[in-house]
């Protein structure tokens, strides 16, 4: 049994120690922001941050994350309401079919984790690993830097 | 540094070998004069000179190793005029992998180049080789199938523990491309038994690609390969290290991986 802290709460998961993060997120914690598309850490649609820093969750096996933090889609929700990138993303409506988008939200809040006020360089560089196939790019980094001008 | 000039420094213009055709004297003549391919591949001495009875038995460059070139070179399937023309102009070489770490930038200049040139190059480079045996490349085939990792491979594994050994790691974070079978990337990544990043003498290639993946330039196609130094501790990124070392290779295990995990975190965390 591996002892995961999700989102500030410990969850005690039985799955066998290889199992991809994002299948125990989805299927065991039924914690369903994180999604899963090429399954191969290619394309950023299940990333998570786990201290502070953004990961693939379908490649992170749960083995080597014990006594890690981690931090999914949902715990950036401000109690019942969206936090403050979750609600940037949506007045910039950044979402057209919305697939990518959890993994775009937790790529660009370990980048403000990181860096609280990066360069619009900066924000295309650190959003690079997330793919979204629809093409609101533009959005979403519109959606980023909305989100560091209202907390700046 | 008068001294160190009258020990190491050749004063000198390329001469060409009489014996060799043009391409090869083109090929040497960018080597040794333009392309300073010895600079890192190479061995130097404590005072930095190249060790000239060594030439091109292998170096480092940027904190990486730079395998050799010579008849040591520690490739499973050995590199041929063909294969090398295939990485030094396209940075992909089939049964050998993508060019990474300095090398990126070198495969990246060569693109500027005149085709005919790095033709040149691949000639001089193969024949510092030397000719391969009959029958290598196909046995280093063979036997990098005898090692493949498959879906029965993780069957059989004993994953007991939290990241117990390396392999746990493997079969979670790496096996879902390079394993025979299942979803695979847009480029199929090279057997590992066939890697000169994993057949090598130094663990710091692998460390720095386990570490930092491998990333085509942005908005091209082109080999991609997710980076775990985000997720794997010292500690893990060591065993995953040793366990590919041991699983893809007859190679003794590398001495002080554990040390250069920790000096190459200590690299990027100081950047």
């Amino acid at each position: 049994v591996i002892t995961l802290t999700v989102n500030g709460q410990q969850q005690e998961i039985a799955s066998d120690p290889t199992t991809p993060l994002l299948y125990v997120l989805r299927d065991e914690l039924k914690l369903n922001g994180a999604k899963f598309g090429c399954g191969l850490g290619q394309c950023g649609a299940c990333t998570v941050v786990v201290d502070g820093k953004p990961i693939f969750s379908c490649v992170t096996p749960i083995s080597v994350l014990a006594d890690r933090e981690i931090t999914t889609l949902e715990g950036l929700a401000d109690g019942d309401k969206p936090g403050p990138l979750q609600q940037a993303f949506i007045d910039e409506q950044a979402a057209q079919c919305g697939y990518c988008i959890p993994g775009m939200i937790m790529r660009a809040h370990g980048l403000l984790q990181k860096n609280p006020s990066p360069t619009d360089a900066e924000i295309r560089d650190g959003m690079q690993t997330n793919l979204c196939r629809c093409g609101t790019h533009m959005r979403i980094l519109r959606a980023i830097r909305r989100a560091i001008d209202a907390s700046a | 540094m008068a001294g160190w000039n009258m020990l190491y420094f050749d004063e000198g213009r390329f001469q060409p070998d009489a014996g060799q055709n043009d391409a090869w004297n083109r090929g040497a003549y960018l080597a040794e004069g333009i392309a300073h391919c010895g600079a890192c591949h190479t061995p130097r001495n404590s005072l930095g000179a190249e060790e000239k009875d060594r030439l091109y038995a292998g170096g480092e460059g940027e904190g990486w190793h730079a395998p050799a070139l010579n008849g040591s070179s520690p490739a499973a399937v050995p590199w041929t005029e063909a294969a090398l023309h295939d990485y030094l102009a396209q940075g992909y070489a089939e049964h050998h992998g993508v060019a990474a770490g300095p090398m990126r930038q070198v495969v990246r200049n060569l693109e500027q180049v005149d085709e005919t040139d790095v033709s040149a190059l691949a000639t001089y480079v193969a024949s510092l080789t030397g000719a391969p045996k009959d029958g290598a490349a196909d046995a280093a085939i063979a036997d990098a199938r005898s090692k493949t990792y498959s879906i029965l491979t993780a069957y059989q594994m004993d994953a007991d523990g939290p990241a117990a050994n390396g392999e746990a790691i493997f079969a979670g974070t790496c096996a879902s491309c390079h394993m025979d079978g299942g979803t695979q990337p847009y480029v199929r990544p090279v057997d590992l038994a066939l890697s000169s990043v994993v057949t090598g003498p130094d663990p710091r290639n692998l460390v720095h690609i386990i570490m930092d993946g491998v990333h085509p330039r942005p908005g091209e196609r082109g080999a991609i390969m997710p980076g775990f130094g985000n997720v794997l501790d010292d500690g893990e990124v060591t065993r995953l290290a040793n366990y590919v070392r041991d699983h893809f290779t007859d190679e003794p295990a590398w001495a002080d991986v554990e040390k250069t995990v920790g000096d190459i975190r200590g690299e990027e965390t100081a950047q």
